[in-house]
């Protein structure tokens, strides 16, 4: 329910809101352009991007038809555009060439794309191209765990300090025989793990990027300092650095015995907390939220989510480290102070984990549909999914165990089930930071998901055949054999009163969905009256398509077809 | 503990969050 509550939501808040711009680097130019048939050999291969994306982090390919390498060297920056990158070419010969690129963008996370032109004057027809292989390397299981790890024991480590300095802290003044000393050390666990982790990540990740061994420090190195990636994470591990002091030194200054705090203590958790939200908004600042338009929304809801799951996280592991500390017999008693103060935190930061989750999606997603077409909106719906989970148990919690902690006779049985519900929550919950850590390295889905919701219909995998009214007018589609990488054919026959529409000017766009691509657009030709035919390769990828005619029919206004395609490789 | 190492650790403690501000706050002029 609560699913389809958030899609709602969602879906509700995107008419009101405008489509979020693209995060990610989006190829805006080619030299030679796609498509293009040229007269002579390029010398060079020119993309430019709309960012200035990493030529050592960049992986362009450029192959003939037999799959040939035609690159002559590694992509650079050119000397006069920044975001241009130049990649020497071998003499190519007479042919069609397929090329294949994937960039990390400035964020850390790939884009890629295909595109092919031809050497002419002969080039002949397009032959069917072999896709070379770049892997997604910002989505590895490997560097997935490392991410995971790094959310993990950063978010847990706040929490639990909040936990310790603010929410169990009444827990040794009200029950003696009790200390917080495990929470502590629990605190600690999670920071070395978290100062270990970071730069670990942060050197498998460029190495990943530049495709180097983790091993050659010597080259990632400079390589972090370089890039806005290395540079995100360097700054996040010297603030954790420093929030992780901060945060010892206000445990080492604490004297929860007391119940007031002293100007010592006051000092020390002020300069805890601001470390603490300094981390915090450092990982919005590099990723996603800081490159999603409205940023004044986009920023405090990102950073408003991590602080409320931190708190969550780092609370209940605190609390199952709490119940084997406490001792048996006063383990209730100390239960029955924290956990009440915990289920009061839990529920206000469940509400802003909801509200700001929700925010940022609509923020992200172009398109209700999102949700489920895209690998970024399914990882949102696991997401959501996990954390429903936990927010049953927490309900649990709340609804039915902390009142029963009070009964005496019940009272040990309560804090029996508390654990297991509590072990269940934490559980849940590092799942969900690991559905958040999948997402954050996904490219949020392509603004142009959001025309398909004016398709005037799906087509696809495979022939297709498909006929539309629009305008009064009937429009039969084929395209054949509708797969990606080939020359496909794609023609319509326009029809009106079942009267072949001749002399109409046709131009088709081709728009990649699952990614920002360039467009390529082609004015098809008359064969036989009323029909419009061309055929060319078109399809570059596997994936979502959006073909889009514009009609001008003779003495008409011209309208747009938008077919929503499906090709297979 | 006396008061002067707990003051010291505290003033280290506000030191350390101000420190951590400022560098977000410079991050955030590079990055927007």
């Amino acid at each position: 329910m609560r699913r389809g509550l958030v899609a709602g939501i969602a879906a509700a808040a995107a008419l009101a809101l405008p489509a979020a711009a693209s995060a990610h680097a989006v190829l805006l130019r080619t030299v030679p352009q796609a498509s293009v048939v040229l007269s002579n050999a390029p010398g060079e291969l020119q993309m430019t991007f709309s960012e200035p994306v990493e030529p050592r982090f960049a992986i362009v390919s450029v192959t003939d038809a037999s799959a040939h390498q035609q690159t002559a060297g590694p992509p650079s920056r050119s000397p006069s555009n920044p975001d241009t990158l130049i990649v020497p070419l071998k003499h190519v010969a007479e042919g069609w060439y397929l090329v294949y690129w994937r960039a990390i963008s400035v964020d850390g996370h790939p884009v890629r794309g295909a595109f092919t032109f031809a050497v002419g004057p002969n080039a002949g027809p397009a032959p069917q191209f072999v896709i070379p292989s770049i892997s997604e390397t910002a989505a590895t299981p490997r560097l997935l765990i490392a991410r995971w790890i790094v959310f993990l024991s950063v978010m847990a480590a706040i929490g639990l300090a909040a936990l310790r300095l603010a929410i169990a802290r009444p827990v040794v003044r009200r029950v003696s025989g009790t200390r917080l000393r495990a929470v502590s050390r629990a605190f600690a666990a999670a920071a070395v793990v978290g100062l270990v982790a970071i730069p670990i990540y942060l050197l498998l990740a460029t190495a990943d990027f530049a495709l180097r061994s983790f091993w050659s420090w010597g080259a990632l190195i400079p390589l972090v300092r370089a890039s806005a990636f290395g540079r995100g994470y360097f700054h996040l591990w010297i603030a954790f650095a420093l929030f992780v002091a901060a945060a010892s030194a206000a445990i080492l200054v604490d004297r929860p015995e007391r119940p007031r705090r002293s100007t010592a203590e006051l000092l020390a958790g002020t300069g805890a907390t601001a470390a603490a939200a300094a981390t915090l908004l450092i990982p919005s600042l590099a990723g996603h939220a800081s490159q999603t338009s409205p940023r004044g929304l986009a920023l405090p809801f990102d950073w408003l989510h991590l602080a409320a799951g931190s708190v969550w996280i780092g609370g209940l592991a605190g609390l199952l480290v709490l119940w084997r500390s406490l001792p048996a017999a006063a383990r209730v008693a100390g239960l029955l102070v924290a956990v009440p103060r915990f289920s009061n935190t839990a529920a206000a930061s469940l509400a802003v984990l909801v509200a700001s989750g929700t925010g940022a999606a609509v923020l992200h997603l172009p398109t209700v549909a999102s949700l489920w077409q895209t690998s970024y909106g399914q990882a949102i719906l696991w997401k959501i999914g996990l954390l429903s989970g936990a927010m049953l148990l927490a309900a649990v919690n709340l609804l039915r165990i902390k009142p029963r902690l009070a009964h005496v006779e019940v009272g040990a049985s309560a804090a029996r089930l508390l654990r297991a519900t509590v072990g269940g929550e934490t559980i849940l919950v590092a799942a969900a930071i690991f559905a958040a850590a999948v997402l954050s390295s996904l490219a949020p889905p392509s603004k142009a998901l959001a025309s398909v919701g004016g398709a005037s219909a799906h087509v696809g995998p495979g022939p297709v055949t498909r006929t539309v009214e629009k305008n009064g007018y009937t429009f039969r589609f084929r395209v054949t054999p509708n797969r990606a990488a080939v020359p496909n054919e794609f023609s319509v026959q326009i029809a009106k009163g079942g009267k072949p529409v001749t002399g109409a000017d046709v131009v088709q766009t081709l728009e990649m969905l699952d990614m920002d691509m360039q467009n390529q657009e082609y004015r098809l030709t008359e064969t036989s009256p009323g029909t419009y035919t061309m055929s060319r390769p078109a399809l570059v990828m596997v994936g979502h398509w959006g073909l889009s005619f514009d009609v001008t029919p003779p003495g008409g206004q011209t309208f747009t077809v938008l077919l929503v395609d499906r090709a297979n490789g | 503990m006396s008061v002067q190492v707990r003051l010291l650790l505290a003033l280290a403690a506000l030191g350390c969050g101000g420190a951590a501000i400022l560098i977000a706050v410079l991050y955030a002029e590079q990055v927007l």
